[in-house]
């Protein structure tokens, strides 16, 4: 089977490098977001104690000077200040203004403001002026100098403002700066953590290859991966010694069927040399003979398609010309066609190769060129093309034969299963599973389509080299 | 012409010695490996046939044994192992050459007669010949009787084959298997096809036709 590669944008390690990255950020963002507030607040409140402060600090001033010196200072602090940034005003109990800085420059202040009745009241009113497109809003603190006397001070919130804009920037450049360090970091760490899982993949593709000796590195570590990694070297010592074991039993059992074949064959042979033996002798020796050759055929094949299935033997990987084996092939089978009336045709291409074993692949289409001239009546046509296909070497076997029914479609390729229940034809069933067991060996595949009374294809897939 | 058969299998030992007799060959059998030793070392022969699994002894042991004595007799492996790394460690050991069980007669005598003459340093024939048919394998050249007969280079390989085996009958599966190098059995006639076009270019127009089939066995050239 071939292992699909793995996406980066899917693998764990991204989407882990994603969660630890988004999870600081958003950490991030509360913390900042909370000094933010704090701050905020803390920057409010200075401005407002600074206010009251200002309120007794002119309320002690009128202790001592009359309204005159007061509105002198107001004006000069005013001025000093900056006209646009503070304004001072002074109600007498009635609400008339008796004292007020200009205040041209600021915007929504009312002559009479309703807070004025609870300042006269002895409390202390803070008010807040909204700003408009060209002015900051401003604070504004009513209290009381004298129980006669209200001092409102309005002050522009810019430079609150102004420390508030600086602390957002560093704020949202904190955050892109973390965000692309964690996705650096979080990545490399990840990688590193990963790294055994990764090695892991690798050797089992390895493996998968044939480097039946390739084993995953164990760090001294004795982390879950190195767990895993040690689980997995295991594992893959038992199904090495499986594999030695089933490759001596096969050995054997094929060895222990062949020495009585040799005798058969032998004595066989030994009726069809003798002079005396009578026309009938000889051929009960014949038919002896081939079914000896039939069944060591059988036994051959089924270990050969074990063998191959399971990988006990690695498979050659020399470069292989996919559509001279094609030739060959048709080469072979065109007198068998030509008497059984079948057209044979191979439609040959310049370059196919594949990397692999030439006397298996050249087996493993010969079945299905046999079975497609089998099962071709006379006058139909068995056509073999050869074309590159998502990088693979495609070969097709297209006939015109009696077809195969869908419910026998997809167990054609077991051992042993013939459509013809009755077995009336020849043919011991092997030969498509063989062919498919070479095809999975080379990591390719076969696959089949076919209509009943409208013939068959066949699809011999190879990875192309 | 000297051989020594070593073969646990009564059987099959006498099937070869049998076989071997008839080709002319002198032929001395042992049915286990200390017997076999016990013969090599004191005896001459032009060859020996060697199973692999003996008792007492085994095949690869006395093999080594033999060369440890410095002789050079020609050595034919048999074995019922088909393992690359079998026939390997059996060439190592010091055989000449190896055939696995099952085999034909035809098979073992052919590679007796190839280790012999190279042992001789005698040349393969050059040119091979049944009754009125004479086949030039080195100009690739076909004749029966005064006619020079055009055959195509399977046609060719096949009756090649046919004619090395003469008088011996080869089945189907060693046609496959020598011809076009197909360890299989086809299920459609390949063979069967290729050996009528065979005949109708050697035997049409002549009174005795020289292929003859053994039904159910194979195909037999000359010699009745």
């Amino acid at each position: 089977m071939l292992l699909a590669k793995t996406r980066p944008l899917r693998t764990l390690a991204f989407r882990l490098t994603l969660i630890y990255a988004f999870a600081g950020l958003l950490a991030l963002v509360l913390v900042l977001a909370g000094c933010y507030l704090v701050l905020k607040s803390m920057l409010q409140r200075e401005l407002d104690e600074h206010l009251v402060s200002e309120i007794v600090e002119y309320g002690a001033l009128l202790k001592e000077q009359n309204l005159d010196i007061l509105r002198d200072v107001l004006e000069q602090e005013a001025y000093s200040e900056g006209v646009d940034r503070i304004f001072f005003r002074v109600f007498d109990a009635s609400g008339k203004e008796v004292i007020g800085t200009d205040v041209r420059g600021w915007t929504g202040l009312s002559a009479q403001p309703p807070a004025l009745l609870a300042a006269m009241h002895g409390q202390t009113v803070f008010e807040t002026l909204p700003g408009t497109e060209t002015t900051f809003p401003a604070r504004i603190v009513y209290g009381l100098m004298t129980p006669s006397l209200v001092l409102q001070v309005g002050a522009s919130t810019e430079s609150t403002a102004l420390i508030l804009r600086q602390f957002r920037r560093i704020f949202v450049a904190a955050m892109f700066s973390f965000f692309l360090c964690s996705i650096i970091l979080g990545a490399v760490i990840a990688r590193r953590a990963l790294a055994g899982v990764r090695e892991t993949t690798n050797t089992a593709r390895a493996i998968i290859a044939g480097a039946w000796l390739s084993r995953v590195p164990v760090s001294p570590r004795g982390d879950e991966i190195d767990e895993l990694a040690l689980t997995f070297n295991r594992m893959i010592d038992r199904i090495q010694v499986l594999m030695q074991e089933m490759r001596e039993v096969t050995d054997d059992i094929a060895h222990d069927l062949r020495t009585p074949l040799t005798r058969m064959r032998a004595q066989a042979e030994e009726v069809l040399d003798c002079p005396s033996a009578s026309s009938g002798e000889r051929e009960l020796a014949g038919g002896l003979l081939e079914e000896a050759d039939g069944l060591l055929g059988l036994i051959n094949t089924m270990l050969e398609i074990s063998q191959t299935e399971a990988g006990v033997k690695e498979v050659r990987r020399e470069r292989v010309e996919m559509g001279e084996v094609a030739q060959e092939v048709c080469e072979l089978f065109a007198p068998a066609a030509e008497d059984k009336e079948v057209s044979l045709t191979c439609e040959r291409v310049s370059a196919l190769p594949v990397k692999g074993d030439a006397q298996k692949l050249r087996r493993a289409l010969a079945h299905i060129v046999d079975n497609a001239v089998k099962y071709t009546p006379a006058g139909g046509s068995v056509m073999v093309s050869c074309q590159t296909r998502n990088g693979m070497a495609v070969i097709a076997v297209r006939d015109t034969g009696i077809g195969i029914g869908a419910a026998d479609l997809d167990k054609i390729f077991t051992r042993f299963y013939r459509v013809d229940q009755s077995r009336s034809q020849s043919g011991n069933g092997l030969g498509l599973s063989l062919a498919r067991a070479v095809c999975h060996a080379h990591g390719g595949e076969i696959t089949v389509q076919s209509e009943l009374k409208r013939g068959s294809t066949f699809e011999m897939s190879i990875p192309a080299a | 012409m000297h051989v020594l058969v070593v073969e646990d299998d009564k059987k099959i030992a006498s099937f070869i010695a049998k076989g071997l007799r008839q080709e002319g060959y002198a032929v001395e059998i042992a049915n286990n490996g200390v017997d076999g030793f016990h013969l090599a070392s004191t005896e001459k022969f032009d060859a020996a046939i060697i199973d692999l699994m003996l008792p007492q002894l085994g095949g690869l042991d006395l093999i080594r044994g033999v060369r440890d004595e410095g002789s050079t007799l020609p050595i034919l492996v048999l074995s019922a192992k088909t393992s690359v790394e079998d026939r390997v460690k059996g060439l190592e050991f010091g055989a000449d050459d190896y055939l696995t069980k099952p085999f034909s007669f035809a098979e073992l005598l052919a590679r007796v007669q190839a280790l012999v003459r190279r042992a001789n340093a005698i040349a393969e024939p050059v040119t091979l010949s049944v009754e009125d048919l004479t086949v030039d394998l080195l100009r690739r050249r076909v004749t029966r009787g005064p006619a020079r007969i055009e055959l195509q280079p399977r046609e060719f390989a096949l009756l090649a084959y046919l004619v090395r085996n003469k008088g011996r009958v080869v089945s189907k599966t060693m046609i496959m298997e020598h011809v076009w190098g197909y360890d299989f059995d086809p299920q459609t006639n390949v063979v069967e096809s290729r050996i009528s076009r065979l005949r109708d270019k050697i035997d049409a127009g002549f009174d005795r036709p020289l292929i003859r089939t053994v039904r159910g066995a194979g195909y037999v050239i000359g010699e009745d």
